[in-house]
């Protein structure tokens, strides 16, 4: 009787440790924003690269740092600043932990954005962003690598062409691995608790 | 055939023809203030060649009058060309596009905001700073143009 | 006095370390592992539209790679999508739409209209089972490079190609790769099950499932 008792109660506390560990230990997408895509295990990501101001710079150069990845293209000027501006305000919701972060911009527009310009255009948000471009070849392939979608829209009256593009930004680890998928339109908060809780805080 | 219907139907003419001259003394005009204008801040470098750099201006656009108008064009000194866009997410692509212009209805309002409808700059010709106040002039399809100070803003 | 208490400590520890491992060995969850993002895409379909990756995103979409003036040598790639699209109305995808594409390597010959009459002929519900092709480069680069399917013009206009069936889900990840012989059309179709079964799960089902993928609890 006594020892029936003493498995109902083990069973009762298995049950409860079960939850704990899982909700404890487990990086489930639970602790992250609903809108988030966690991917735990890390995701394999590839390697690519591309060209910044001061030279190319790879997947493999990058690592080291939580990279947060954004595409876009200097041209728009709705948008693409809005995503920036709220990149900028999350490192300084990080305090001392944007340390560990890097934000990097891809172009999905290579023929107007020269490596120079995309330096221009990023540091006017944050000093610390980092901006790529890089042969039309090379761009295409880490968007397509990456699931970003885009295309060159010309326009009817000859003016300047725009680019849809795919607006979901995605975060890796340290180690250049997929770990976050942000949709498009996440707060500035929601995405440095996020980065928070990736980096164990 | 009765007289006594000739009352009502003469009262209905002499209201027709008032109401006709009164609309002929002022027919309903549009009447489009603007509010909450803003320009985003850019910095232009001074080696800037290539296809120049880009800015928007938002407002808020309030017919108070009686007659619909329409934001067809915008100008300002700062742009080498100012075109009126859209920018949209859907379905998850972000998309940009050049729109004829923005209704603004009567007794109606209208945002242009970011994410939105924006005046776009193409081709700024100096670096905007939070704190400059660029001038801007809009263009109605009805209403006279509108010239308005915008302050420049980094958000 | 101090013995119930060790016991229960005893007990709490040794069941945190027993259960991942239990998890572990005894795979009560099973899920279809998260390989990598597919690729993004700008192709056009059998319409003459513009078909992106991002017109299939929030859908499970299994994709097949062939062309139209295939006739010898072709896998059968056709014939296994009729009878998945077939199949679909048997499963529960929990009201998760599913779509099929099938990406048509011989950009040349494969306009709009080969590619309608592909459709049409291989009874394809154009709401379901899309034909898609592009210019060479974004279509090397999405095929090739991307769902990583080996395709080769010959002389003859007689493409060498090795089949492969590739499971996408709704957030743009692949999760099943079906290229070593032909997959039966009630694999591929379970596949979609699992993946809309796993999408849908919510609470401690959805902790599971993420437990699974953790623990690398596989499903094949």
């Amino acid at each position: 009787m006594r020892r029936i008792f003493l498995i109902a109660v083990a069973l009762a506390v298995a049950l409860v440790a079960v939850s704990v560990v899982f909700l404890a230990t487990r990086r489930s997408a639970r602790t992250f924003s609903p809108e988030t895509t966690a991917l735990a295990p890390p995701m394999r990501a590839a390697d690519f690269v591309l060209e910044s101001a001061s030279g190319s710079v790879s997947l493999q150069d990058l690592r080291g740092k939580v990279l947060v990845l954004f595409f876009g293209y200097t041209f728009c000027p709705d948008i693409c600043p809005t995503t920036m501006q709220r990149l900028d305000r999350t490192t300084e919701l990080l305090g001392s932990d944007a340390d560990a972060v890097q934000v990097v911009m891809i172009t999905v527009d290579p023929e107007r954005d020269t490596p120079e310009r995309m330096r221009q255009y990023v540091s006017q948000f944050n000093a610390s962003f980092v901006g790529l471009s890089g042969q039309e070849e090379a761009v295409l392939a880490v968007a397509t690598d990456y699931g970003i979608f885009h295309a060159r829209v010309e326009r009817e009256d000859g003016g300047p062409y725009t680019v849809d593009h795919t607006a979901s930004v995605l975060v890796l680890n340290a180690d250049g691995e997929l770990v976050l998928l942000w949709p498009h339109g996440m707060a500035a908060e929601a995405m440095a608790v996020d980065l928070r809780t990736l980096m164990g805080g | 055939m009765a007289p006594s219907i000739c009352g009502p139907k003469l009262m209905l003419a002499l209201g027709v023809v008032a109401g006709a001259v009164g609309c002929e003394r002022s027919a309903p005009t549009p009447d489009v203030a603007v509010r909450d204008a803003w320009a985003r801040a850019v910095a232009v470098p001074d080696t800037a060649s290539g296809p120049g750099w880009n800015s928007a201006v938002y407002l808020e656009l309030l017919n108070e009058g009686r007659a619909d108008d329409r934001l067809v064009g915008a100008s300002t000194r700062v742009a080498r060309s100012t075109e009126i866009h859209e920018s949209r997410v859907e379905d998850g692509v972000m998309r940009m596009r050049p729109v004829g212009g923005v209704a603004v209805p009567a007794g109606g309002h209208v945002a242009l905001e970011p994410g939105g409808l924006h005046i776009m700059l193409i081709g700024v010709t100096r670096s905007l700073a939070a704190g400059d106040t660029i001038d801007v002039t809009l263009t109605f399809a009805t209403s006279p143009p509108l010239r308005i100070p915008v302050p420049v803003q980094q958000r | 006095m101090k013995r119930p208490l060790l016991l229960a400590a005893g007990t709490v520890l040794g069941i945190v370390i027993a259960l991942p491992a239990g998890f572990a060995l005894l795979r009560p969850v099973t899920v279809l592992p998260r390989i990598e993002l597919a690729p993004g895409y700008d192709l056009i379909d059998q319409t003459g539209a513009r078909f992106t990756s991002e017109d299939v995103r929030g859908t499970i979409t299994l994709y097949s790679f062939t062309y139209t003036q295939c006739r010898e040598s072709c896998y059968g790639v056709l014939e296994l999508m009729r009878d998945v699209q077939a199949a679909l109305d048997t499963v529960d995808t929990r009201g998760l739409p599913v779509r099929l594409v099938t990406v048509s390597f011989d950009h040349r010959r494969d306009g709009p209209d080969a590619l309608t009459t592909t459709a049409a002929g291989a009874g394809a519900d154009p709401e379901i089972w899309t034909f898609v092709t592009g210019d060479s480069v974004r279509l090397q680069r999405a095929v090739r490079d991307g769902f990583g399917v080996f395709y080769e013009p010959r002389p003859d206009s007689v493409f060498r190609f090795s089949p492969a069936y590739v499971l996408v889900d709704g957030a743009g990840i692949k999760r099943a790769d079906y290229r070593i012989g032909t997959p039966r059309p009630e694999d591929l179709v379970d596949g979609i099950a699992r993946i809309a079964r796993e999408a849908r799960a919510q609470g401690v089902l959805h902790v599971a499932y993420e437990a699974a993928h953790f623990f690398a609890c596989y499903s094949e």
